[in-house]
């Protein structure tokens, strides 16, 4: 496993690909662990929601602290715990939402919700705008951050207009300001390394 | 039930004050749910987004390639169409975004209310907001 650069790759839709340039972090999202440290992801997913199972996952990732050192350099250990806590968090808050809106007997009133939404894009566009942008933040978000021109995305679709500003639009609907999310985080992962951390492999 | 609508109390004065012609048939109940979301959680949503449409990756894809060009990417959301996008895809969507911003759309929504299909687009939204608070909230 060799230290990465700051440069990932993206693949594009036509298979070309695009160089974003970010600063890595280490976010233990449950593919990331289930990765590094060879484990299924449906067992990283249910150790995240206990606090024994997180206990465990923050030992073993910090047996390979230096490793990941080197993957990235800004790695620290100490606000490790409260990743997994906050990832462990999110995690609960996704299950009972996707529950609800899923569940028999709410199933007709989302049927009828997401087919309105659908039609969002002539009927209230900025609704839609919104949702487009959302998916953008969370899928590629670290490259406009870098070039600066997320604010002026936010004012020339009018999302800014409706959150008061591109200060308040900003703060709502993106990231952490001026904490770029590292390139492979959200929908369209950069690769893992193809090895897991050396003695990763060893089981809890 | 299909005709309600979950209004936050300054929510209600708007909708009490719209044409009784637009206000008729409709059950108001009281949005009590509250959520303080952080910069963290908000990110922490974004990194566990999955979206499994190939119209939605083709999209990303898209916006990927535009490279950060403001005009390119605007273009690209203006001409965005949800249309044929999965339900399970824009729940992930407004999962990422979380209750405020669509609590803020909700209210512009309101103000701007001209007839029963904007309500009942404003209905979508509050149950989709209801469902969020609730989840985020009790977790």
């Amino acid at each position: 496993m060799s230290p990465e650069t700051t440069l990932d790759p993206v693949t594009g839709p036509s298979g070309d690909e695009t160089k974003i340039e970010a600063p890595q972090s280490f976010i233990p999202t449950p593919e990331r662990l289930s990765q590094y440290l060879e484990m299924n992801i449906a067992e990283v997913d249910a150790a995240l929601r206990s606090v024994e199972g997180r206990a465990t996952l923050y030992s073993r990732i910090v047996e390979h602290e230096e490793d990941l050192r080197q993957l990235y350099p800004d790695f620290n250990s100490n606000g490790l715990r409260e990743q997994l806590d906050l990832i462990g968090d999110v995690l609960r808050q996704k299950e009972a939402y996707m529950k609800d809106v899923s569940s028999p007997e709410k199933k007709g009133l989302f049927r009828r919700a997401w087919d309105r939404v659908k039609g969002f894009a002539k009927r209230h566009p900025i609704v839609t705008a919104l949702l487009a942008i959302a998916g953008i933040a969370a899928a590629v978000a670290g490259g406009f951050y870098l070039t600066g021109n997320w604010e002026l995305l936010l004012t020339s679709t009018g999302l800014s207009k409706v959150f008061g500003s591109v200060d308040a639009a900003g703060e709502m609907i993106t990231p952490t300001p001026y904490t770029p999310m590292a390139p492979g985080a959200g929908e369209l992962q950069v690769p893992v390394p193809a090895d897991p951390i050396p003695g990763a492999e060893i089981p809890i | 039930m299909h005709n309600a609508l979950s209004l936050t109390a300054d929510e209600q004065k708007l909708f009490d004050a719209l044409p009784d012609g637009l206000k008729e048939g409709w059950v108001i109940t009281e949005e009590q749910g509250t959520y303080s979301d952080t910069p963290r959680h908000r990110m922490m949503r974004m990194q566990l987004m999955h979206l499994h449409d190939p119209k939605m990756q083709e999209f990303l894809g898209k916006a990927k390639a535009t490279e950060g060009d403001e005009k390119a990417l605007a273009a690209l959301v203006a001409r965005t169409d949800l249309s044929d996008v999965s339900d399970g895809d824009l729940a992930e969507l407004f999962f990422v975004l979380g209750p405020a911003p669509l609590s803020a759309l909700i209210l512009s929504l309101l103000r701007a209310v001209k007839s029963d299909e904007d309500i009942d687009d404003l209905a979508s939204l509050t149950l989709i907001r209801n469902s969020l608070l609730s989840a985020l909230h009790h977790s």
